[in-house]
């Protein structure tokens, strides 16, 4: 896969939103509605996050984000990498989504959200990176 | 985003607008804990002008509601809409949460 244009930096809450700006900007040429734009920013809220606390568990380290566009699947295409702890997302359980306010347990639906809200979800672990790639079908 | 209270007889009526993600969930819960404390048991929060919110903004409302409920208070949700109500209910929220299109339908269930 050809990726168009990347960014890359520290991984921190702090640049949560260019992250964001990046991808949403790089969607633009792409005419995704904004129900997918809600998608894709939760999708990468909830990837940062969770590789800012999992696989740099809070120490400093870089992410990066790529993004392409298959013009025959008609598919945006997300690849977020870093160089932290191997972790794969997709090893994770789904969390409990059923009990009542007292016994739901705080936490879990980050990951959870990803796999839900993009279309498909691949991850592999390669070259000591981290890579998450996050596809968002755009319907014709 | 844009947190404000306001006391209505039956109830303490949040009213939360724009963007609750992992950088402003932090303001919500504490600014939510302070109007929790009091002797007022029953909460609103109108969420109508909310357009964007994360697993981090549920980890607060989930907290939020467990500390109300552990004193027999109730939590009511109002204007869920959109993308957002989407993510209340893929996280299983709208069926554990009472929802409501309006504040006024809230504050008549609470007669």
């Amino acid at each position: 896969m050809f990726f168009s244009s990347e960014i890359e930096l520290k991984a921190t809450l702090e640049n949560l939103p260019k992250f964001i700006e990046f991808v949403i900007n790089s969607s633009i040429s792409h005419h995704l509605n904004s129900k997918q734009l809600f998608n894709i920013e939760l999708a990468i809220e909830e990837a940062l996050v969770n590789l800012i606390k999992h696989a740099y568990k809070d120490k400093e380290g870089y992410a990066k984000i790529a993004v392409a566009f298959n013009e025959e699947k008609q598919d945006f295409i997300i690849e977020i990498s870093d160089q932290g702890k191997q972790f794969n997302i997709l090893s994770k359980d789904s969390p409990d989504i059923s009990s009542d306010i007292i016994d739901r347990p705080i936490g879990g639906l980050g990951i959870f959200f990803i796999k839900k809200f993009v279309s498909s979800v691949l991850y592999r672990f390669e070259d000591n990176k981290n890579i998450l790639t996050l596809i968002i079908h755009k319907e014709i | 985003m844009e947190v404000s209270a306001k006391k209505d007889k039956k109830a303490v009526i949040f009213t939360v607008k724009g963007r609750v993600d992992a950088i402003t969930s932090p303001e919500l819960e504490k600014k939510l804990v302070a109007e929790i404390g009091g002797d007022e048991k029953n909460f609103i929060i109108n969420m109508r002008g909310l357009d964007y919110i994360s697993s981090a903004g549920l980890r607060v409302i989930l907290f939020i509601a467990k500390k109300i409920k552990s004193k027999q208070g109730d939590i009511l949700l109002v204007g869920l809409q959109g993308s957002v109500k989407e993510v209340f209910e893929i996280s299983g929220f709208l069926s554990i949460f009472k929802v409501f299109d309006t504040e006024e339908a809230a504050l008549n269930y609470k007669v």
